[in-house]
């Protein structure tokens, strides 16, 4: 009877939650309508290789989950490209939605699908079911031959492809009008997919593309197929720069100039500066190279001699009269000015200017793996991010922020109001005040006393910063100090970065007016870009072009191209020389002067082409392997683009700035290549206290094997573990232990482990059956394997089941579940839990105590352990969870480092209390020792 | 069993059951329980309420949620939105996370609905989602000019050309920047908008990591922070007392009960303006159920610790 | 031997992840990296354990006709049908699998989560009890901060919030820091052994 009311009180339930959730299920609106309105155009400033495509939204009711992009060079074959998620709740606000395939985007790569597959989920007969095909597959037969389509960009991790890539001389035979044969050999360096880190494309210029939406609902239903649309992206030219200014400076004859920098950066080449004269005409008067990939200079000085050297009739008298501007031009040199009307310069001197950075110090950054190099200048300063009063106008409250570097390290500061000043021996980021209500101050200035290792500051240094308050807001208004609108613009060059005369220097970096310090990044160059020019689908290979980039050093070339292997550059020797000599038996024919000496510079040239190579190359040629050779070149070659010089130029973006010269340290280096670094100076203190450590463990190990009785706590839980077990015993019950629910990386769950050793050796002595849930499968076969062990220690191997020690789940509700009926249905005497826990805890231990078993807890999570101490009967709390296993064993050895612990504990309580007393006493020179994360 | 022991040892489904209760009335039935306001929230609402009824100020949002933070975050999203809804405060939305992107555009829509006169574009403008990669560059560059930086808005339209933009040029026109999220809010806006264009910075968190967030509120490089349910519930009561009837505030105002308590009639509200303060309001009845389930504990164990000592004396 | 080996595994890896603590330099950086390349590929494969050691439990108990065996039919068939949900249809939005996870195991893990609340009350209730002076200060500093956390303490006395954010910042954090500073010693103490090779249970067994 019982039961029928429970099956019927279950039936109830069920179908009042099925009649609630179909009530409140809303209507879908079947998928069967197309997209409307797809529209392709083209993207704006870029080399012809964008197009938008857009479209309008179905409606919400549809419950679309995502619209799925597809594309293809024709109309009947589109693969999928990618796909804009929704959410089917809310559908789409908008009235239009956008995918922009612009750039270059993900092609193929060796996690792509194996085999060309079709959409899946379309209409019968539809002519989607034909023509969609899932992303891009691996399979060189379908994707190399698409190659052609689109441009291409490969990614290839470095060391493949100097090392692992297989040469590859491919020979073409083209019989020439005349009837003669001419063969072009090429080299490549041949690759497999899985090489290659990945595979990029992009559209063409002037190539037609066919473009196709479908919207999949929440119910994976497919939306028929949109109209195919097509469309050709066209090279654009350049965007406007948003600004542009130009100042004359008359004392020292130069002219700056300053832009913004364009939004769409991949199609630029140069910055040309134009000079109107009184007739409106255009004169070129400077121009530069963009450092495209890189972020390019905004700015640029060119003197009055420049100006004339390229416009001839300049007077710098008349500089009212000319007008500027400044143009974009990108590869295809295609040109756009900034403003539609030249501007007039600003007149003016030098006076104007601000100092410049002062103390400029490059070095490599301490601590890290070698990728940075550490940048600073200037004096400390402060900045007061907020002032406040109290509600009665008593105190005031200043937050402060120090900024500071390694030349001027701050150790104290000395805040000033009204007179009254404030040492702030601990820089807490806070300082208070007592002011008169009646006279609120609108000043504070703040001094320094730095560190004695860097360099003096002068005496009268300070800051000062003016305030006043706000009645209408009631906040206190803090006035921006002179010089906040000036930045300073990091800018560096490496070896191989367009030589001096290029002058191409990037633009890492813009710091604000108050940052005194930076950690430029220098990465480590791990990736190679290469295109690909051809491939074998026999082979299996794809071939890309064969060079590597080596730094010289020299004025007039900044690098210098190589070959990839030693066969190449035999093969190109053997080709040069052949044809320097031919074109000596050319001249020794020849009769005509002219041609003779046009003969000779061509010898010229190609013998240079032979013989000029630099030092390095050479030695790497004379190498006996590829691999040497290219080891040596590939050391110089990162030596070479990571090896940067620096110069700080302040502005305020609007044509005034003034540098800094390129910095030099004293031993005249110029170009700095960060270093990595062996040792983490910040974790000194840790060092130093680990070694403390370990040498308390092994004195008081040995102290322990020699048998001096080392006094330990007791702790109660652990004392409990054998009357716990004893109880299950007698009960005739099972005991239930869980090792945590972590995996075994963490170290509480091999603290957890050692205990079930003991716990499982007891219960074997006893033939009590232990049941071990697991929630990691790793940690699954070690508990399984302790608990075999422990049975066979205890000379009981055939009570040992195997299947008492099982997985549940890794869901950490599901696993509560899971543990809670083990609880209910085998009724455990007696419940461990050791290791880490999180929410699960209590739900676990409650349960545990409802089925009235005896409860011990371990665990380091302190979240938990109130809910352990409430509901279990003995908790080890945090350490002595790991204590545990040494109290179990009471090995010399294991008791030895408990009593190290001890000690240890004591040596950091001594240094808390030690540290509290100085700096209250303000001695806060033991603080420092301990550096904060 | 006599009493001192049946008060001790109540069976634990009668506390289930009256726990659950407890919990469920409220949400049916709210109790209107009193909200106390906490100086980081009312700096937070003070300072979004400056912006009432100027052009050329706007609230910037960012939507950094997951649908594991909802029921913490949501009703926060809600109260912002409908605060600069109802005083006329221009409204920026953006999301670094596909999920977070969906929640911002449930929320908008959600507020929406009572305001059919807020127009897209012109009193607020959602940007949609942007890469996590970009976030860095964006937020820096809308020091220089928000338009560049962001582009376009959701629904791909250029930002240059939305009527909401035209008097937004970048951090100048932005009164607060305040990023709603789950993990460590607001540490890139500190980092960046406030330490290089002086924005001010706010922040919405779950209640779990307000405490970690203090320390930024004390050296003044956060001008609010919403910790939780109850610093929801705070705004959704502020929203309602004084932009609801579109006054600023006031602090005598705010200390009157008697006035507040006339400012609105808490059934008429729609739910979805006062799920906050409904939560707590189950919260606060089962922490006081909680606490009376102690005492009645306690009072069974000394009944039972008289008796006992009576016992020894006899 | 076959104890040595893995012995030597754990210490020599183990040293090497000590010195990764203390240097920076890329090799050690690099080395690290190999690592968790290493790590992904292992774990992996232990789900292959996992699931044995799941479908081996419940075939028994099925063989044995152990009591409520019919429920581990009903495990054996969620493992199978949502693993084959996940091969056959994918596990994005949409698709079986995640019908099976929205509908079914979302709301159950949310229902044993809200049950917590439940026996935090329960525990509550039968936990506190004046017994001594610390569970008297124990049972005063918990309900303040449950009066705290909700508007009633406000309307009580503005002061109760105060205390409740002083309670936790300061006893209870200063609580909380002396057990950490323990655990992080013993951790460092369990590490140590471990690499020492002075701490074996974790190969199995006890001393040896």
């Amino acid at each position: 009877m019982n039961k029928l009311y429970k099956i019927l009180f279950f039936l109830v339930i069920v179908s009042l939650c099925f009649n609630l959730s179909l009530s409140a299920a809303p209507k879908i609106v079947p998928n069967d309508e197309p997209i409307r309105d797809l529209k392709i155009s083209d993207f704006p400033h870029d080399d012809g290789g964008g197009l938008v495509i857009t479209w309008e939204p179905l409606p919400k009711e549809k419950r679309i989950l995502e619209y799925r992009v597809f594309r293809g060079f024709t109309p009947d074959s589109l693969f999928r490209i990618g796909k804009i998620p929704v959410n089917p709740k809310t559908g789409v606000v908008a009235d239009t939605m956008k995918y922009t395939n612009a750039g270059y985007t993900f092609f193929v790569d060796a996690t792509s699908p194996a085999k060309l597959k079709h959409e899946p989920g379309q209409r019968k007969g539809s002519n989607a079911e034909k023509i969609l095909y899932r992303e891009y597959p691996r399979d060189i037969k379908v994707y190399a031959p698409m190659l052609e389509h689109y441009r291409i960009l490969t990614v290839i991790p470095a060391d493949k492809y100097l090392y692992n890539s297989r040469m590859k001389v491919k020979t073409q035979i083209d019989t020439l009008e005349d009837g003669t044969v001419d063969t072009t050999s090429s080299t490549y360096a041949g690759l497999k997919l899985r090489q290659f880190k990945y595979i990029l494309t992009k559209l063409k210029p002037g190539k037609e593309y066919y473009y196709a939406v479908q919207a999949v609902n929440k119910y994976r239903d497919r939306s028929p197929l949109s109209k195919i649309v097509s469309a050709t992206p066209v090279d654009n030219p350049p965007e406007k720069l948003k600004e542009f200014y130009s100042v004359a400076y008359t004392d020292t004859k130069e002219m700056k100039f300053e832009w913004s920098l364009p939004f769409f950066k991949t199609d630029q080449k140069q910055f040309n500066i134009y000079l109107y004269d009184a007739n409106g005409e255009k004169h070129k008067i400077f121009s530069r190279a963009t450092a495209y990939p890189y972020t390019s200079q905004s700015n640029a000085t060119v003197s009055f001699e420049e100006i004339k050297n390229k416009f001839e009739p300049f007077n710098s008298q008349n500089m009212q009269w000319y007008r500027f501007n400044i143009s974009l031009k990108d590869r295809q040199d295609m040109e756009t000015l900034a403003k539609d009307e030249p501007i007039p310069a600003e007149i003016t001197t030098t006076e104007v200017l601000p100092e410049p950075p002062e103390h400029f110090t490059v070095r490599d950054n301490p601590d890290d793996k070698g990728d940075k190099n550490l940048i600073y200048f200037g004096k400390p300063y402060v900045t007061i991010p907020k002032i406040s009063y109290n509600d009665d106008f008593t105190e005031l409250l200043v937050n402060y922020d120090i900024k500071d570097n390694e030349l001027f390290k701050v150790k104290h500061a000395i805040f000033e109001v009204d007179g009254v000043s404030e040492k702030e021996y601990v820089l807490d980021r806070k300082v208070e005040f007592d002011v008169d209500p009646d006279n609120l101050p609108n000043e504070i200035k703040t001094r320094f006393i730095c560190y004695d290792h860097g360099l003096e500051l002068p005496e009268d240094y300070e800051v000062i910063h003016r305030f006043s308050y706000n009645e209408r807001l009631q906040v206190v208004d803090i006035e921006p100090p002179k010089g906040a609108n000036y930045s300073v613009q990091v800018l560096r060059m490496n070896k191989t970065g367009g030589g001096p005369q290029a002058n191409v220097w990037r633009f890492p970096k813009e710091l604000t007016y108050v940052e005194r310090e930076y950690p430029d990044k220098v990465d480590y160059e791990e990736v190679v870009y290469r295109g690909i020019s051809d491939y074998s689908i026999e082979d299996n290979i794809l071939y890309t072009s064969t060079y590597y980039l080596v730094g010289t050093s020299e004025e007039e070339r900044a690098y210098y191209t190589t070959a990839l292997y030693l066969k190449q550059l035999e093969k190109n020797r053997k080709e040069l020389k052949k044809q320097i000599q031919s074109l000596k038996d050319k001249k020794s024919q020849a009769e005509d002067e002219e041609q003779k000496t046009a003969l000779d510079q061509q010898i010229m040239e190609l013998t240079s082409k032979l013989e000029d190579v630099p030092p390095v190359v050479k030695e790497a040629n004379a190498k006996k392997s590829n691999k040497a050779r290219m080891k040596l070149l590939q050391k110089k070659h990162n030596n070479d683009v990571r090896s940067f010089r620096y110069f700080l130029r302040k502005t305020d973006g609007k044509g005034h700035f003034i540098d800094t010269p390129i910095y030099t340290n004293a031993d005249g280096q110029e170009y700095f290549k960060p270093k990595p670094n062996w040792f983490k100076n910040k974790e000194t203190i840790t060092l130093i206290a680990m070694l403390i450590f370990g040498v308390l463990v092994f004195f008081m190990i040995r102290a322990a094997r020699k048998g001096k009785n080392l006094y330990i706590r007791p702790i109660a839980g652990i004392q409990e573990i054998d009357n716990a077990i004893g109880r299950a015993t007698e009960m005739g019950r099972p005991i239930l232990f869980v090792p945590g629910t972590s995996g075994i990386s963490d170290v509480a769950t091999l603290a957890g482990l050692a205990i079930l050793g003991k716990v499982a050796k007891k219960a074997a002595e006893f033939e009590t059956r232990i049941l071990v849930p697991v929630r990691n499968y790793i940690v699954l076969p070690i508990a399984q394997e302790i608990v075999k062990e422990a049975h066979y220690e205890a000379g009981r191997p055939d009570t040992f089941d195997k299947n008492s020690v099982f997985y549940i789940t890794n869901a950490q509700f599901a696993f509560v579940s899971g543990v809670n009926g083990i609880m209910v249905r085998e009724q455990t005497a007696t419940n461990f839990y050791m290791g880490m826990f999180w929410a699960e805890s209590l739900l676990m231990t409650e349960t545990g105590n409802m089925t009235g078993a005896i409860q011990i807890a371990g665990t380091d999570a302190i979240t938990q352990l109130p809910f352990f101490i409430t509901t279990c009967d003995y908790t080890l709390i945090g350490e002595e969870l790991y204590a545990a296993s040494a109290y179990l064993s009471k090995q010399p050895m294991i008791l030895g480092t408990l009593k190290a612990q001890d000690y240890m504990k004591f040596l950091i309580v001594v240094s808390v209390v030690l540290g509290t007393i100085l700096s209250t006493l303000k001695l806060t020179f033991f603080m420092k020792w301990f550096p904060a994360k | 069993m006599n009493f001192s022991d049946y008060i001790q040892k109540i069976d634990r489904r009668y506390i289930f059951i009256i726990l659950a209760i407890a919990v469920i009335l409220p949400l049916l039935f709210p109790l209107g329980l009193p909200t106390f306001t906490t100086p980081p929230v009312l700096s937070l609402y003070k300072h979004i309420d400056e912006a009432a009824g100027t052009d050329d100020r706007a609230v910037f949002m960012d939507f950094a949620q997951s649908p594991s933070t909802l029921p913490e975050l949501y009703p926060m999203d809600l109260a912002i939105l409908r605060h600069c809804f109802l005083r006329d405060i221009k409204v920026l939305t953006i999301s670094y996370y596909p999920q977070g992107a969906a929640i911002m555009q449930m929320a908008i829509s959600e507020v929406k609905e009572d305001f059919p006169d807020v127009k897209q574009d012109v009193d607020y403008c959602n940007f949609g989602f942007r890469n996590f990669a970009l976030r860095v560059p964006i937020t820096l560059g809308m020091g220089d000019n928000i338009a560049e930086a962001v582009e376009t808005n959701a629904a791909g339209r250029r930002l240059e050309n939305l009527p909401i933009m035209e008097k937004l040029k970048n951090y100048d026109n932005i009164q607060v920047c305040m990023e709603i999220s789950g993990a460590a809010p607001g540490i890139i806006y500190i980092n960046y908008a406030r330490a290089r264009y002086g924005v001010d910075v706010a922040i919405g968190v779950t209640a779990v990591s307000a405490a970690d967030n203090y320390p930024y509120l004390q050296t003044g490089q956060l001008v609010g922070l919403l910790g939780g349910l109850k610093g929801a519930a705070e705004y959704e009561e502020l929203v309602e007392t004084f932009a609801n009837n579109d006054i600023p505030y006031s602090e005598k105002k705010a200390q009157n009960l008697s006035w507040r308590n006339q400012q609105y009639e808490l059934s008429k509200v729609p739910y979805k303006f006062k799920q906050a303060r409904i939560g707590m309001d189950a919260q606060a009845v089962a922490h006081v159920l909680i606490i009376i389930f102690i005492i009645i504990g306690n009072i069974g164990y000394f009944i039972e610790k008289r008796q006992d000592k009576n016992k020894y004396v006899k | 031997m076959k104890r040595t080996i893995p012995l030597l595994i754990v210490m020599i890896l183990g040293m090497m992840f000590v010195v990764h603590t203390f240097v920076p330099h890329k090799i050690s950086q690099d080395f690290y990296n190999w690592y968790q390349t290493w790590l992904k590929v292992m774990v992996s494969f232990a789900v292959i354990l996992g699931v044995g050691s799941l479908l081996m439990v419940h075939t028994n108990k099925i063989k044995r006709k152990a009591p409520a065996w019919g429920y581990s039919w009903l495990t054996i068939l969620a493992l199978v049908g949502t693993s084959a949900a996940g091969f056959i249809w994918g596990i994005e939005d949409g698709t079986p699998y995640m019908w099976i996870f929205e509908n079914v195991n979302a709301p159950l893990g949310a229902t044993m989560f809200s049950l917590l609340a439940f026996y935090m009350a329960s525990a509550a209730y039968k936990a506190f009890r004046a017994r001594s002076m610390e569970a008297t200060l124990l049972l005063i500093a918990a309900i303040i901060v449950m009066l705290g956390r909700v508007s009633i303490g406000n309307a009580i006395t503005e002061w109760i919030p105060d205390i409740t954010q002083w309670i936790l910042n300061v006893p209870n954090l200063a609580a909380k820091r002396a057990i950490k500073l323990g655990v992080g010693l013993g951790m460092t103490a369990t590490s140590l052994k471990i690499i020492l090779g002075i701490e074996r249970t974790y190969l199995g067994g006890g001393k040896q």
